[in-house]
């Protein structure tokens, strides 16, 4: 079983095979000036195992960075984030993916006060039975 | 003369805003606890006034305290209007609270959440609180003489 890795690398293909976010996504958070860009964060699971079958309730949060001088463009990422895995049936490379679901985001200015940076929580239930 | 609707409302009233109250509390002590209690994984600073040494969090711990602000700064407001508690970081204690929960793309700065990651761990709690006020706002009604 590897559903620690799985999870987030369906999540990763989902968003990266999504017209208009394709090559946007990035695992880890280099300090480079590329924008628009998003990052995914792995927020942490808990057990959802019963007694015959391991399972994982995971939450993903997606950091979205923009510099456009609104937050249009911002908005519109995270519109096409919430198509792409809203209520939407993640294929898993071992197990499945019961549930994804949106939980809620928030939208801040960063330090430079002119970055935009919207951050997406999403919830996952995932289960090696396929 | 009241009905026995206003005597349940009132009775329903007290007991949401006490309890309320516990529940913000409850989730602003676990806040606190989260950053006195953080792992501190990061790396370790030399400061001066006051000369001290601070080993910080890493990405993904709650951020770890130094001379204590972030911890002062959180408090619970109530909205008793709106049957709402809101537990908050004053940014006027800590103006870098945000930049710690969410983390700062411009600077490269990945998240030490402290505030999500401690409503996550207390909100059943929370809200088996607020269950437990209707319950007994209705327990209380028993046997009140309908006017």
């Amino acid at each position: 079983m590897s559903l620690f890795n799985d999870y987030v690398k369906a999540v990763y293909t989902k968003l990266n095979n999504t017209s208009g976010l394709t090559g946007l996504l990035s695992e880890s958070l280099a300090d480079d000036q590329v924008f628009p860009k998003i990052w995914i964060e792995d927020g942490g699971a808990d057990d959802w195992s019963n007694k015959d079958d391991n399972g994982l309730e995971a939450n993903i949060n997606l950091h979205i960075g923009s510099r456009y001088r609104g937050t249009k463009e911002l908005r519109g990422l995270m519109d096409k984030c919430y198509a792409a895995l809203h209520f939407v049936d993640l294929t898993l490379a071992n197990g499945q993916s019961v549930l994804c679901q949106f939980l809620r985001h928030d939208i801040v200015t960063d330090s430079d006060g002119t970055t935009r940076h919207g951050v997406m929580r999403f919830s996952l239930l995932i289960s090696e039975v396929v | 003369m009241t009905t026995l609707y206003q005597q349940f409302n009132a009775a329903l009233q007290r007991r949401l805003e006490a309890n309320l109250v516990i529940a913000g509390e409850l989730v602003a002590t676990e806040v606190r606890r989260n950053i006195q209690k953080s792992p501190r994984g990061g790396k370790t600073y030399v400061k001066t006034n006051p000369n001290r040494v601070h080993k910080a969090s890493a990405p993904g711990e709650s951020p770890a305290t130094d001379l204590g602000f972030l911890v002062r700064s959180i408090q619970v407001q109530p909205d008793f209007d709106n049957l709402r508690i809101r537990v908050v970081s004053l940014h006027s204690i800590a103006p870098y609270a945000k930049r710690l929960e969410f983390g700062d793309l411009s600077k490269g700065l990945q998240p030490r959440p402290f505030m999500f990651k401690s409503l996550a761990a207390k909100k059943q709690k929370a809200e088996d609180l607020m269950k437990k006020a209707l319950n007994a706002a209705i327990r209380d009604m028993q046997g009140a003489d309908i006017q």
